[in-house]
């Protein structure tokens, strides 16, 4: 038999408790990528849409200016309108194609399982294990 | 005036089912006038409660669960268990410490688990047995 521990007055509490817990371990782990500086951060993702959407299709140099961002850089840099791209992406790759939406399975995974949990200590277990999972990003 | 003799004697006070209430020296003509539930006893030992019980007329060594822990550390996740095995079906289970549960064991291994970090007490209760003890260290 088992015997869960814990602070909580019933099933409720501690749901909210869990969701609130995976939320805030999601966070920590996206803190350790991706900056908090204001506007720095939308900064960075309009930089990778469009060098992500002029490599998609294709580098189309001659069409450079419908690319404000990659034409930024670009001109900033000197090189190619591909080079710049490709620059962006590499900075932006890992974080937009492997950590962040590793971190965002986790999160959304984890409280997805929150949905049938029955039990305080279930809810204890799921967050815990989303906490450590995050904890390893 | 007539001397009255005083015997003062080491008993034990106990109910109905053997459970010893306290023991004291006393004048045990005054026990037996009022009809009380006790027994006669070699010393006073304020804890024989703890360790004794009365059977049929006797005192008694208190039966022992035999309890064993898998661990005394454990991690506070809400994972990480501690098993404690050999606690009798029907023994009161209680857990004193940051956070407190109780429950009523049914005879199987108990498997704990910890959602906050601190210092825990695993108490089981079934009377004749001896009361058990467990410390746990959640971190």
């Amino acid at each position: 038999m088992r015997f869960d521990v814990h602070p909580f007055k019933d099933l409720t509490e501690a749901l909210e408790w869990a969701r609130n817990e995976i939320d805030q371990a999601a966070g920590a782990a996206r803190a350790r990528y991706i900056t908090i500086v204001p506007g720095q951060d939308a900064t960075y993702q309009a930089k990778y849409a469009d060098a992500l959407a002029f490599s998609r299709a294709g580098y189309p140099e001659e069409k450079v200016a419908d690319y404000p961002w990659v034409n930024a850089e670009k001109s900033a840099l000197g090189g190619t309108a591909r080079a710049a791209a490709d620059s962006i992406r590499s900075s932006g790759d890992p974080w937009n194609m492997v950590v962040g939406p590793s971190i965002e399975q986790i999160r959304i995974g984890s409280k997805n399982e929150l949905l049938s949990a029955d039990a305080i200590g279930d809810a204890v277990r799921i967050a815990a294990e989303a906490r450590a999972a995050l904890g390893r990003i | 005036m007539e001397e009255i003799a005083i015997e003062m004697k080491a008993v034990v006070f106990y109910d109905a089912t053997g459970r010893i209430s306290s023991c004291a020296k006393l004048d045990t003509r005054s026990l037996a006038a009022a009809g009380a539930n006790y027994l006669e006893v070699d010393e006073v030992v304020p804890t024989y409660d703890a360790t004794h019980y009365v059977k049929k007329g006797a005192l008694t060594e208190r039966p022992r669960m035999n309890v064993t822990t898998s661990s005394a550390t454990v991690t506070a996740n809400g994972v990480s268990e501690v098993t404690v095995t050999g606690i009798q079906k029907g023994a009161q289970v209680m857990v004193i410490g940051p956070q407190a549960a109780h429950g009523t064991a049914n005879g199987e291994d108990i498997h704990f688990t910890f959602a906050t970090a601190g210092e825990y007490l695993i108490v089981a209760r079934l009377f004749p047995f001896a009361d058990v003890e467990v410390k746990v260290n959640a971190v």
